[in-house]
């Protein structure tokens, strides 16, 4: 008991720091700021044909062909309009031992954040309806709840993500 | 006598007033160092060495700053030198019969220092140490190490090492953190070094009286025994320099170099390679390597040459030299140290770490990019503004050159390959009883580094086919007229865009009924069937023939041939053979000069752009109407010049919008990819381009029908198709 509280108690201590926040819609997220390469604004994604819908294709950082990943599509939402706010967060993800660039396209980037520990929750259970294995937990802002994502993992579960994909 | 101490005394005194930039005093200091050596000679055997080892190395330190390849810290050297000579001369001509150990250890206390304040020329500076650490004559080998450890540690106050007795031979070897820079770089060093003893040592073998080449052999195991003395790696410093003490003798002219000799050069020189991998591996691990077992028996075998097969000592100098060899004791020449300055000054390198030259190379690819950029936006006021339209101009000329300059930064000559088959022939001849000569021409055709590395595999493959089944026997050849020294050819050159490597040899040749016979057994070929001659030579690449060992046997090659194969057409090459029974074989490798850049038809697909690889493209054009027929309502065909090809949408297999429906109104672009040929379906040609190919990245992953993106002029990206891929796609959609 008292050794799962103190791993617990690690793993939330672990949670706190400088979390960048954005909005898809109407939710607002985080990402831990070490993650984050750079944020660019909209340009012209080239489509890579056979690919996942949630993959919008790739684009040139700087002589750099990264990948980009819609993530309202990667979430199962809704695709929204193009707007002057839409950006591209550029993140920088492990992916079996080696770090690599991936951009994704949120609605609007809102601003860095020192969310303490204690300010962090666990997820709630939701049932099975929503997968929050990608999510790092729960940041209390007042009154505002900021959904705080494992980037690693909403970009790295490629296989589970095909099992989806055929179950369906 | 006393006019060198005077000549001394005044070199001395212009030291203490001269400027690093007063070349006129320089020049002056140079001549009376000359004047030094060639006085030396008046003097009695050790000490004229010791005098002239000084007197060069200072001449080599003023020769140094006179061209400005280093400043400050090579007057400091310069200065303890002259210090040192003083010290010897004034010994000599007092006649004091000062024991020459300890002004030995001196010097080696003068060299490993020098090095360590004067980074910016480690091959000078070692070579000094190494010299010094040979003038330990009466020394035994392995001892030396030891010596310059010693004067290493006490690198801060030179005088502690003067009076350093060298210690035992079995001190332990412990490894310290701060040399791990310095071993990963000699490890480095020493592979180049061994590589070019190794190419001069087949050299010699040919050529006994080769000095050139002897010396050259001489010069890399005499760094590698200086630099590793230093880092305190005794066993290989010990290799080294019993290697060197043989060959030193040998250009000295008093012992030939017979075959049996030249053997035991190359298993020093294969000893030398492994225990510098076991280096690698180890240091690695924090550690330094253990004692490599084989080494003493390498060691008695390079001692056993050098004294065993003197000549006998007709000239005083022979006579002084077999002594010598007994001893391990290197006689420092003035000429080989003069010679070593030489081969290392002769074009200077900088290593640069690879992912570096890679990110160069992509910046100034940006740089391409953006320069096209700019000049389109100004284009506009180019007519008017004749100073713009000027520096514009410049700034185009420039970006291409750099451009130029980049791509041909990650070009290397195939010649190391070469030099690795030249060896590998060598000694599988020697095992299979044959004799065998190695033509080699064109090694200095540059290919990417990436495809040279690449090539290395299938290379010794093919060659080691050459040799174990290609070329017979001696009395084989005899019988059927032919001379009995076999001959394989390695040729590269280029031709049309692309490099062309053969490997030829004038044996057997591959016996077309055999092969034919076998693939009709394993089912490859239908009894009755008559291929043509291509398509025979082809089964050999095949894995179901070329596999089986009786296969090999009678077919005379094979093994492995289907990998070879393979790892050809990564590269994007093709491989050919031409052969004739009797006369032999030739095997033809294309390669594109580059894996990073290929010739591409952009074109256009509703609002998507993509690039078919030129290669794979045949022709395009528009159909007519009747050209064009449908196969049970799904699969369209057109005829093209008397033969049916089918027809794919490239916008239905890529799923793009708003692309022209009507072929006829649209183009074809008709590409092949071995004997398959089919037609795509285009919008229309945008142009062709020099693309670079970029990986889409980890993240996406293959993709079947894509081989890769590239960066078009507008930064936008671009889809690379790949053909064969596309087709089967095509055909399973």
């Amino acid at each position: 008991m008292s050794s799962a509280a103190a791993a617990a108690e690690a793993r939330t201590a672990a949670r706190g720091g400088k979390y960048l926040t954005f909005a898809l819609g109407r939710e607002e997220y985080g990402l831990e700021i070490l993650k984050v390469r750079e944020i660019i604004g909209y340009m012209d994604i080239t489509a890579v044909p056979r690919t996942p819908p949630y993959v919008k294709g790739v684009i040139n950082l700087r002589g750099q062909v990264i990948a980009v990943i819609d993530l309202r599509l990667r979430f199962g939402m809704e695709p929204a309009e193009r707007s002057d706010q839409t950006c591209i967060i550029v993140v920088e993800i492990r992916h079996g031992g080696r770090k690599l660039s991936t951009g994704i396209i949120v609605d609007r980037v809102s601003e860095v954040l020192d969310i303490p520990s204690e300010k962090i929750e666990d997820p709630p259970a939701f049932g099975a309806a929503v997968d929050t294995d990608f999510i790092l937990g729960m940041g209390k802002i007042g009154e505002s709840v900021k959904i705080l994502l494992d980037i690693d993992k909403v970009l790295g579960d490629e296989e589970k993500d095909a099992l989806a994909q055929a179950a369906a | 006598m006393s006019g060198l101490s005077e000549l001394t005394e005044r070199l001395a005194a212009s030291l203490v007033a001269v400027d690093a930039n007063d070349l006129t005093a320089l020049a002056e200091m140079h001549t009376q160092c000359q004047t030094i050596r060639q006085q030396a000679g008046g003097l009695e055997g050790q000490r004229a060495q010791e005098v002239d080892r000084l007197a060069g190395a200072a001449e080599k330190l003023l020769t140094q700053i006179i061209l400005r390849e280093s400043g400050a810290e090579a007057l400091e050297s310069l200065s303890r030198t002259v210090t040192e000579l003083q010290q010897i001369v004034s010994q000599a001509v007092g006649g004091g019969g000062a024991p020459a150990a300890p002004a030995c250890a001196e010097g080696a206390s003068g060299g490993p220092a020098a090095v360590q304040q004067a980074p910016a020329m480690p091959a000078e500076a070692t070579e000094t140490s190494g010299v010094c650490a040979g003038a330990a004559g009466d020394a035994p080998a392995q001892e030396m190490p030891v010596a310059a450890e010693k004067a290493q540690e006490s690198s801060g106050g030179p005088t502690e090492a003067a009076g350093a007795q060298p210690a035992g031979a079995d001190a332990p070897a412990q490894l310290n953190p701060d040399d791990v820079p310095l071993i990963i770089e000699f490890i480095g060093e020493a592979r180049g070094h061994i590589e070019s003893a190794e190419a001069a040592v087949l050299k010699v073998e040919e050529q006994p009286d080769d000095i050139e080449a002897i010396n050259a052999i001489f010069r890399s195991f005499h760094t590698v025994k200086g630099v590793a003395g230093f880092l305190n790696l005794g066993e290989i410093s010990s290799l080294a320099h019993s290697a060197e003490t043989l060959l030193d003798l040998a250009r000295k002219g008093g012992l030939k170099l017979s075959p049996a000799t030249v053997d035991v050069i190359l298993e020093a020189i294969d000893l030398l390679k492994e225990m510098v991998n076991r280096l690698e591996k180890e240091v690695a691990g924090g550690r330094l390597p253990g004692p490599e077992a084989r080494l003493p028996g390498v060691l008695q075998r390079l001692k056993g040459a050098t004294a065993g097969e003197s000549i006998a000592p007709a000239a005083g100098r022979a006579a002084k030299a077999a002594p010598a060899s007994a001893g391990a004791c290197e006689k420092p020449g003035s000429a080989g140290a003069e010679k070593a300055s030489a081969g290392g000054a002769g074009e200077a390198t900088v290593k640069v770490a690879t992912d570096r030259l890679d990110s160069l190379i992509n910046m100034v690819g940006e740089l391409v990019i953006a320069e096209s950029m700019v000049r389109q936006s100004v284009s506009s006021l180019l007519g008017s503004d004749l100073r713009l339209a000027r520096n514009v101009a410049h700034l185009g000329k420039i970006t291409r050159e750099l451009q130029g300059l980049s791509m041909s930064m990650r070009m290397v000559p195939i010649q190391g390959v070469f030099q690795k088959m030249a060896r590998l022939v060598r000694d599988l001849a020697r095992k299979a009883c044959k004799e065998i000569e190695l033509v080699s021409s064109g090694g200095e055709t540059e290919l990417d580094r990436n495809v040279v590395e690449a090539i290395g595999d299938p290379l010794v493959h093919m060659v080691r086919n050459a040799v174990d089944h290609g070329i017979e026997p001696p009395e084989e050849r005899q019988k059927a007229g032919k001379p009995r020294c076999g001959r394989i050819e390695l040729r590269a050159f280029h031709q049309g865009g692309g490099i062309i490597i053969q490997i030829s040899d004038d044996g057997r040749g591959l016996n077309k009924r055999k092969i034919l016979k076998k693939a009709v057994d394993a089912g490859l070929v239908r009894e009755g069937q008559e291929p043509s001659e291509q398509e025979i030579f082809a089964l050999i690449f095949h894995p179901g023939l070329s596999t089986a060992d009786r296969v090999t046997d009678v077919s005379g090659r094979g093994v492995g041939m289907d990998v070879v194969k393979r790892n050809i057409e990564m590269l994007r090459g093709r491989v050919e053979i031409a052969s004739a029974e009797g006369r032999g074989t030739t095997f033809t490798v294309r390669l594109p000069l580059t894996l990073a850049v290929i010739d591409g038809l952009i074109v256009k697909v509703g609002s998507e752009r993509y690039i078919i690889p030129l290669i794979s493209i045949e022709q395009s054009l528009r159909p007519t109407a009747q050209q064009l027929s449908v196969v049970q309502g799904r699969g369209e065909m057109c005829m093209v010049r008397g033969s049916l090809l089918p027809l794919y949408r490239l916008h239905r297999l890529f799923d793009v919008a708003g692309a022209v429906e009507d072929p006829t109104a649209a183009l074809l672009v008709i590409v092949q990819d071995n004997q398959r040929r089919a037609c795509l379906l285009v919008d229309q040609i945008v142009g062709q381009q020099q693309v670079v190919i970029k990986s889409l990245g980890e993240r996406i992953g293959k993709v079947q029908g894509i081989s890769g993106g590239a960066i078009l002029g507008d930064g936008n990206i671009s889809m690379i198709l790949d053909v064969p891929g596309l087709m089967e796609a095509a055909a399973a959609h």
